[in-house]
């Protein structure tokens, strides 16, 4: 799904007559998914824990599990990981039947995060073929810091990538999101704009900054930020950033609810989101927005009300229960077991 | 990857609009009345939702200066 908006820049684009009062607690449902827990790199800030890497799923495993998400009222599919691109196959046949549901439902989004190392031109035709609403890119930083968290070499063959998908896939340039985990490495204001630049130059226009959770594994201990410092860095890049954004370019700065709510109220509590100035889209997404600078807002729990995680092997939980190790044991049921409409919590 | 939800869900949607109270005040009253008809052991996760929005109404009104009207 692009972002932006019709028209030139500014201004808000309010469809209100297509936006009724909507349950903005419970849905629609969105769905992120696991096809394998395995990666070819091994970042140090990467907050998965499991370890199991068998007892995959199945293409058609993952279609019936679709197909029930689908008549809970679920618009978006995630895949997340762990490494979507070390399961190519299973992972465009995934795409490709989103794809299909949405010419039944335009409002379902569907896209997949990657650290975008593993692309080759036969899989950039298939993506581009399989249309996703979405694709996250992960970059941490310029070639020197991105490298130091993602091992040596990373940097080129992501930048590789990105710029072929542009090149071949035009229409990519509005859904082509750089995922940037903000942490102690990589906070520097200057810094993100210099990498914001180089990105630019390429063609991409979609950048998304997530704060970095220091993690039980702790590989990133010395890589890890505060509360306060990632408050202090998004208030510089509010007041910053549009300066450095194109008229069509969107930034937005995430936040997580269970695993960083005293962040969230530091924002507010600092005015960097403020409360009077909040907005919900289309998907009951909150947020408040500053020219081309997104920053979003979740104001009650989410796991397994609106967000559900299922990991390769079928076990439905929540982000932050991917931290550990023991994640079946904490995960709410198992779909090789259960329907999903009996596990998840509403 | 990405913390919290699936990653970026491609960004805010096209169509948007402003948030309002009206919006909690909805919420407020779907969630106290699930509450009150819902199984026991489901009855914490309503109140957990229901308790975010009195404060978010709360913090709301207060930001917006409606709390000292109320109060008045």
């Amino acid at each position: 799904m692009a972002l932006g908006f019709s028209g030139s820049n500014g201004g808000i684009n309010v469809k209100s007559s297509t936006l009724h009062r909507q349950d903005f607690i419970r849905g629609p449902l969105e769905i992120s998914y696991f096809v394998n827990n395995v990666c070819n790199l091994s970042c140090r800030h990467c907050y998965v824990g499991y370890e199991e890497p068998k007892n995959a799923l199945s293409v058609e495993e993952w279609q019936n599990i679709f197909n029930q998400a689908l008549e809970l009222g679920a618009l978006t599919f995630g895949n997340v990981g762990k490494e979507p691109l070390l399961a190519w196959n299973k992972s465009v046949q995934l795409l490709n039947f989103l794809k299909q549901k949405k010419q039944e439902n335009p409002r379902i989004r569907y896209g997949l995060v990657t650290n975008a190392t593993s692309f080759d031109d036969e899989r950039i035709k298939q993506l581009i073929e399989a249309d996703p609403t979405y694709l996250d890119i992960s970059i941490d930083g310029t070639r020197e810091i991105h490298d130091s968290v993602r091992g040596f070499g990373n940097y080129d063959k992501s930048l590789s990538a990105i710029e072929k998908i542009l090149c071949q896939g035009s229409s990519f340039s509005d859904r082509l999101f750089i995922s940037f985990t903000l942490m102690g490495a990589n906070n520097d204001v200057s810094l993100i704009k210099k990498m914001i630049g180089e990105l630019q130059e390429r063609g991409v226009k979609r950048f998304m900054v997530s704060p970095y959770v220091v993690s039980i594994n702790q590989n990133g201990k010395d890589i890890g930020i505060t509360k306060e410092q990632v408050t202090d860095t998004y208030e510089r890049l509010k007041t910053e950033a549009n300066a450095w954004l194109g008229s069509q370019d969107q930034l937005l700065l995430k936040v997580d609810y269970d695993t960083q709510k005293p962040l969230m109220d530091l924002l507010v509590e600092r005015g960097i989101i403020e409360l009077g100035k909040l907005m919900i889209d289309d998907y009951a997404t909150i947020f408040t927005r500053f020219g081309n600078i997104y920053i979003s807002y979740i104001p009650a729990p989410r796991t397994l009300i609106r967000d559900v995680r299922i990991s390769h092997d079928g076990f439905v939980s929540g982000c932050y229960d991917m931290f550990f190790k023991n994640y079946p044991d904490r995960a709410r049921g198992s779909l090789k077991k259960r329907k999903l409409a009996e596990i998840i919590a509403l | 990857m990405a913390i919290g939800i699936s990653g970026s869900n491609g960004g805010i949607a096209d169509a948007y609009r402003r948030f309002e109270l009206a919006d909690i005040a909805a919420g407020l009253q779907k969630y106290r009345t699930l509450k009150d008809i819902a199984p026991q052991e489901v009855k914490p996760l309503y109140q957990k939702l229901i308790t975010a929005l009195e404060d978010l109404d709360r913090n709301l009104k207060r930001e917006s200066g409606l709390a000292e009207k109320i109060e008045d």
